[in-house]
Formats: C-alpha cells, structure tokens, sequence
C-alpha cells in the first residue's frame, strides 16, 4: 500500500520482498486463515442446516480441497498486488535487502548475485515470523506454527494449540469446527488477554460449548514426541500430560530486524522492534520503519496506515500515526471485534463512564440468521456523553465495526449516533441499541 | 620447486595403500587433474589426479609397492629438475625388504612393514608418553606389555595403529588367528580346494569379529507397514522420466527415513571412542554393497540434507563406483543401513560397523493379513526393520524410539517429501 500510495504520489519506487509479495496477513496470516474459517462455517452450516428446514445426507468435507480454494484466493490476491505495481510502474525484485548506508541498500537474489540501490528514502518492512522458543521443540512436522497448519492436508483428529492469543483461538475454532479434538493452553489466568473482560469470559464459554478444551493458568513445560505414532506429548503444569496428533504454537510472533544492516548504521531497535516517531522516522531521519517490524501493533491494517503515513511524511505531508482507534478482530465463532478504550483501563484512568449493552437474542435478522449469540457493549464518557470504546461479540462482529471506527475517531457521541437512521432488519440495530442503552433508552433492552 | 604427489587417505579406517600402476613414467608430461596412478586399498581401487601442470620428474612409490597413507609417491615439477635430497630421504618410504641407509632394517611380508629398532639405546630414551598412538593400539600394546618406543607407527603422521602392534608382536600373516580364541580347536583334514584370504575378506574378518567380540549388541525389531509408502514412491516416480536418476528405490525412502531420525535421536549419530562417546555433527550414513569379492560400504555424506530424489541419484552414483571397485567415498560413516530386502528374507540382524553405534537391517516386503484398527482383516505390505545397537552407546528405550521414528517416518511418507 505505502509503494502503491508512493508512486501516486509520483515518486520512483522499488520493492523489495525475501518472499512472496503481501507478507505475512496476505500468504500466511490473516487471509487464508479466514479463507480456511469461512471453509468450516460452511461446514457447520451444512450440519446445521436441518434447523433451517434444509435435509441433507451428504455431510462430508474435504479438507484439502478447502486448502486448495484457499491457495487460489491467496494467489488471485498477490496476482492482484503485481498488477497494481505494474499499472502503477513499481519496480519490485525477488531478493533480501539490507541497508549498506543512509541511500544505499545491497539486494542478494536468490541465486547469489547482488546488486546495490540508491534512494532519497528507505522504508523498512520486513515484518516478523512465528515465534519458536526452544524448548518447545518446532520440528515443522507435528509440532508445528500457523504458517505448516495452513498446509496440512488433513484436519488432525487432535491437537494442542499453546497459546490463547488472537490466532490460537481462531485455529481452536477452526479445527474444532472440523471435527478435531482441541486442547487450547494458555500459560496466563485466561485466554486473548487484551480484550475486554467480559468479551473473552463470553469467548471462553462460548468456545468450551462448542467442544474445545480450555486450560488456563497452564504453562507448557515440555514437548516430546512419541513413535511410531508420531504423537506428540505435552508436558503441563499443573496439569495431566495430553497427547495429541499434533501441535501449533501460537505465541506471538518475532520481529525480523536481524542480518538487515541496522546495525552498521545506529539504527536504534530492541527485540521489540525498530524505534519510531509518529511519522515512522528512525534516528536516521530518510530511514522509515512500518509494519511488525515497529513492534506497535501487529496488524495488517496498522501496518499499511503506517506505510501510508511514511510515505505521505516523505513526500513532504504534515502527517502522523494515531493508535487510538486501531480496531481489533478475532475470527473465531463467534466473532469478536473492538475499537477505542476497554472498560479496564477507563477504571484504572478514574474516568467516569457509561456502559450500554444489547444482546443479539433480541435482534430479529440475529435470530434469522439462527446466531443469536453474543452481544455489544458500549462506553461512553459520563459527562460528554463522548463515546469512548465498543465490544462486539456475535455474528458478523467483525464486519458491523465499520461504522464505530467512524463514530470514536470522529469523538462522535451518544446522541449523534441516535440521530442516525439504522436499517431494520440487520444486525447493526444492536450496535445502536448498545448505545441508547448508555443512557438507558433502549428499545429493546 | 617440485610438488609432492600424496598418496591420499582412502578410507577411515586406512593406514596404507599399493600403488597398483602408474598410468604416467617418470618424463612424461601432465595436466592438472590428469589422471597419474590408481591406489588399491583393502577395499577399493580409486584414481590419484595430477596436484598442477608439470612434469613427472619422479616416482618415489614403484606400482606393486604399498606406502603409508598422506606419504609422498611421486613429485611433479620442471623436466630435469632435481627433487631436493632433503625431502627425498625423508619421504622415502621404507619398501619390502629393502635395508635403508639409515641402518634400519624393514621388513615387509604381505607389504606390511615392520620395523624394529636394533639400536637399543636410541629406542629407550624415547619419550613414550608423548608417542603418537591410537586408543586401541595403546591398549593392544598394553594387552600385550609392548614398548611403546620400539614401535614406528604406519598411520598418518607416524600415528602408531592397532595394526603396527599387530606386526611388531609377530602376528603377522596370522592376524586371524591371533583373534581366535586361544583354546583354538584342531579340525581334522578334509579334501577340498583352498582358497587363501583376500585382504578383501581379511578386513571383513577381522573387523566383523572384533565387532561382535568387543561391542555388546543389541537388537529392536518392529514391522512396518509399507502401503502408503510405496504408493508415495509410485506417484514420485510416475512424475519423473523412464530414465531418471532421481527415481527412488524402497531403499531411498528408508534412507531419509533414517537421516530424519538420527536429526532428532542424535545419540545414535555417535562413534564408542576409547574412553568417550563422540556425537556427530554430520550425519554420514554408509550402505552396505555386497561385490563377488566381498562387502563395502560406501557413505552417504549429510544425508539429512538432501531431499529424497538427490539421495535416490546419490545413492547409485555410490553403489555404481563401489560395484565397478572404485573408491566411492572417504567420509567417516556415522550409521549404517543393510539392506536385504530385493533377497525375500523374512529378517536378519547385521553386524555393527565399528565405531559405529548402530545398523540397521532392513529385510523384504511381504504381503501379510493383519487386524485393522477397526477389527477387519485385510492385507497389508509388511517390513521388518532390526537395529543392532551397540549398548555402550545406545540404551534400548533410545533404539525404540528411534526405530519407531523410522517407522513413523514410513508410515507417514508425506514426511520424507519435505
């Protein structure tokens, strides 16, 4: 996006990319994980589908012609990001870049030549790769990370996801959407601890209804595997050891700042990322750094307004980044979504503040639609009625956030959101309703 | 200056090598890599390449004469050149009973020297603690309450070797029966043709029992269900051309099989030294070729970094040189797979090849009727696999899990393709 908005801008640019062009959210993150989740509700849809008066006696899937839709909307996508530097004439080589000075930057191509560039500015994004301690031993076979899980050729009958953040709750669901046996392992007292509370109490339940088993406060302490089998045996604290066919590591991911030259020029970082400011300037000021590699946020979205703001800032803009209402997804069934302050830290703030909520179970289009579960909850300031933060969990949680993205960066309040007509019947009537409840008006509350 | 053709080091386990011919006289023109002579070893005849351009001024090394490993056989240098007498006599290699200049005498019967000091004094003041020798000829020696001063070793660098104390204790010739048991039993004459031992069949001899003399072995045997592998291997090799050197062999899959175990069981990656077990870094797996003369096994070097079609290509490269008696490799061997498979045996055990840990003994498939998981009963191509283990090295929980790796390995071929 930031080469893209660059060349519009009218600059001459050139991309550099170790890979596959559009990183970790496009070839093994965020898209075909959703790709491959849309694949299992489908499923459940299939197997549910006597609710909605629908028979049928086929009930079958075939994991890996779900694997093979999902490598062709992965590739359509990237065919997508080479067309659009062609339209828009961005050079873009296949090779690993790394900075020789404050204009030069040496490529190495694959087969071993290398070749020197010369730029008025640089931008470094070169993002960040699953993180594999040690002692929990990747062996890229059983025990394996998201990038080997979105390759398997058959659901495992069981597996042990370690970790319960964002991605470790969307493999449980898919995995336990497609029949599998699923342990999720969070070493901390509850799983995706940066929502808010109360959303990841209902995620938690509404998980373990759907046949997942959860352990908290669990650290893993060691993995073994077992032969012939092939089984791999996890040793927990706290806990009885569990065997499973395999197991993903979900713990966060490591940034790629290393062999890339920061060094040789003082380019000041820390495991946790590539100092910035908020126009994505480094201590060496034509030097840019956006995406994972910043340690800010890990999101695709952050990432490319990030590039987007290094581009504008280098081509002369009066811009910066704002983190304030960087919305948040889970792709887990049932979703969850959320944008602007949590309850939790309007607490800790002493802020005074209105909570307004509103369950699915009582919009007609949720109940149509047979998913019923989940609700939104609304913060407001008390006194301005400004409202601060929004928490969905429900059907299409992701997808109903658009217009709340709108309403906190635009510091909207209550009353201006119960001025808009909201169309009936969708599911953004809760959305609506969430907020009329902060001042207890409410329709169907 | 004249450059030195060294006779090179054509095995692990090698101390000397004949010059079996010269291809060049001394006179004749040569270009770099240009082939000068062939060395024959115990095991296999290899090929000594031209060092640079030049002219061969000089054999020092007759063909039919045997010379420690790493010593000089020839020099290359300008025509007429005079090779400097310095590093002549110092090179010199002592040859079968010839009396060399400096008053020892060198004995040599079946071109293995000996050579004994007659000089008493000289010998006796010869720091024996900083000898250059091998753990098994140290113990040999001590067995045996030798002066470790007495002896010049035939090993590279004048390392003293098991063999040297073998020589100098008389045995010669009679290796084999130094090895027997000493309440040797007298067999009565029977009518038949004699067939003296090659130094082919010696070697296996000898090292065949000492292996079974001195590691106490072990064995682990399980049954492989081979279906899914072989069709894994037909679709492989559906892909490739009729002719294609990377198309796989039932052995080629066992061979990653076991790369990919010895990468996680390293422990049985690991050479039984005197007083310490040394674990590898490279995983070098060595394959047994039966020849009409005997056995070899030629070694496959990082076998754990080579996918499947380049260890189907490598391998017969190896099998092809070791058949055609040449020397295929000179890696040390950290595991060896016997394979017996193509000969329908039902199962075997094979013997360690020191200082190897492990072997293992691969026999054929065979159509058996088994009970499913889901109580039926159906047919399945079954293998059996047996481990010897040498269990000063090697426990039996470690020879399970890492035969079963193997197992799972060919239970799971997708495994071996990535």
């Amino acid at each position: 996006m930031a080469a893209i908005r660059a060349a519009q801008m009218g600059a001459d640019v050139t991309v550099i990319e170790k890979k596959v062009l559009g990183g970790t959210c496009l070839n093994w993150g965020c898209v075909p994980t959703k790709t491959l989740l849309q694949s299992a509700r489908c499923y459940q849809s299939v197997l549910n589908s006597s609710k909605f008066g629908v028979y049928n006696t086929m009930q079958s899937f075939r994991f890996d012609k779900m694997v093979q839709r999902k490598d062709a909307i992965v590739k359509t996508n990237v065919n997508g990001i080479k067309h659009l530097f062609q339209k828009n004439k961005i050079n873009s080589f296949e090779g690993t870049a790394s900075l020789v000075d404050q204009n030069i930057v040496s490529i190495l191509y694959p087969d071993g030549k290398t070749e020197s560039l010369k730029a008025d500015a640089i931008i470094i994004a070169t993002g960040s790769e699953p993180l594999t301690p040690k002692f929990l031993k990747f062996d890229g076979d059983r025990v394996i990370t998201t990038t080997e899980a979105l390759k398997l050729d058959t659901v495992p009958k069981s597996i042990a996801i370690v970790g319960g953040s964002v991605s470790g709750c969307e493999f449980a669901s898919l995995f336990s959407q497609l029949g599998a046996e699923v342990h999720l392992i969070e070493m901390l007292e509850g799983i995706v601890p940066t929502e808010d509370k109360e959303i990841a109490s209902k995620l938690t339940s509404e998980l373990k209804m759907s046949g997942i088993n959860i352990l908290t406060n669990s650290p893993v302490e060691s993995i073994e595997r077992i032969y012939p089998s092939g089984d791999v045996k996890l040793a927990i604290k706290g806990q009885a050891s569990r065997q499973v066919e395999y197991c993903l590591l979900t713990l966060g991911r490591k940034l790629n700042t290393k062999n890339i030259g920061l060094e040789s020029l003082g380019i000041k970082h820390s495991p946790t990322g590539i100092e910035v400011n908020a126009q994505m300037q480094t201590n060496v000021e034509n030097i840019y750094a956006t995406g994972d590699v910043t340690g800010k946020m890990l999101l695709a979205h952050v990432a490319s307004e990030q590039g987007i703001v290094a581009v504008e800032h280098i081509m002369g803009k009066k811009v910066s980044m704002d983190y304030q209402t960087v919305p948040a997804f889970i792709y887990t069934h049932p979703e969850i979504s959320s944008v602007g302050r949590q309850e939790g830290e309007l607490k800790k703030e002493g802020i005074n503040y209105l909570t307004g909520k509103n369950y699915f179970n009582s919009n007609a289009m949720a109940m149509g639609m047979g998913e019923a579960d989940g609700f939104v909850k609304v913060l407001a300031d008390a006194k301005s009625h400004q409202i601060l933060g929004i928490h969905v969990i429900g059907p299409h949680a992701t997808d109903l956030l658009g217009e709340m993205v709108t309403v906190i960066k635009n510091k909207m309040t209550v009353e201006q959101v119960k001025d808009v007509i909201h169309p009936h019947p969708t599911l953004s009537e809760v959305i609506k309703e969430a907020v009329l409840a902060t001042i207890d008006q409410a329709i169907h509350g | 200056m004249a450059t030195e053709i060294i006779l090179p080091q054509g095995g692990q386990d090698l101390a000397e090598a004949k010059v079996a011919r010269w291809l060049k006289a001394e006179g004749d023109k040569v270009a770099k890599d240009e082939l000068l002579c062939e060395i024959e070893t115990e095991k296999a005849v290899f090929e000594v390449e031209a060092p640079e351009d030049g002219t061969l001024i000089k054999i020092t090394v007759a063909g039919g004469k045997s010379a420690p490993v790493l010593s000089v056989i020839g020099y290359i240098g300008e025509p007429g050149e005079q090779v400097a007498e310095s590093i002549d006599s110092e090179s010199e290699v002592p040859v079968s009973g010839e009396t060399t200049s400096s008053g020892k005498t060198v004995i040599a019967p079946d071109s293995i020297e000996i050579v004994r000091e007659f000089d008493q004094p000289q010998s006796m003041t010869t720091d024996v603690s900083r000898i250059k020798i091998s753990g098994r000829a140290r113990r040999r020696a001590e067995e045996q309450q030798i002066n470790l001063g007495l002896l010049q070793g035939s090993g590279p660098c004048g390392r003293v070797v098991e063999k040297d104390i073998l020589t100098y204790s008389g045995a010669t010739g009679q290796q084999l029966s130094s090895l027997q048991p000493s309440s040797s039993i007298s067999y009565p004459d029977a009518a038949g043709k004699r067939v003296p031992l090659t130094k082919m069949r010696q070697v296996i001899a000898r090292r065949l029992q000492e292996s079974m003399q001195q590691l106490p072995h072990f064995y682990v045997t399980v049954a492989v269900e081979m279906d899914e592998a072989l069709q894994v291997r037909a679709d492989f090799n559906r892909a490739l051309s009729r002719d294609d050197k990377r198309k796989l062999s039932v052995n080629d899959l066992i061979f990653k099989a076991t790369a990919l175990a010895l990468e996680e069981f390293y422990e049985v990656n690991c050479h039984f030294r005197e007083d310490h077990l040394l674990y590898l870094d490279d995983i070098n797996i060595g394959v047994a070729v039966s020849l009409p003369s005997g056995l070899v096994v030629p070694v496959l070097e990082h076998a754990d970094q080579l996918p499947l079609g380049d260890i189907a290509e490598e391998t017969k490269r190896l099998i092809g040189l070791a058949k055609a008696g040449k020397q295929a490799s000179v890696a040390p061997g950290s595991f060896t797979i016997s394979n017996m498979g193509m000969l329908e045996v039902e199962s075997f055990t094979a013997i360690i090849n020191p200082p190897e840990c492990g072997i293992l003994a691969v026999s054929g498939i065979q159509k058996k009727v088994v009970v499913s998981k889901s109580g039926d009963l159906c047919i399945r191509q079954k293998m059996k696999m047996t481990l010897s283990a040498d269990h000063r090295a090697v426990d039996g929980v470690l020879a399970a899990n890492f035969t079963n790796k193997i197992k799972y390995h060919l239970q799971n071929p997708r495994t071996l393709l990535k």
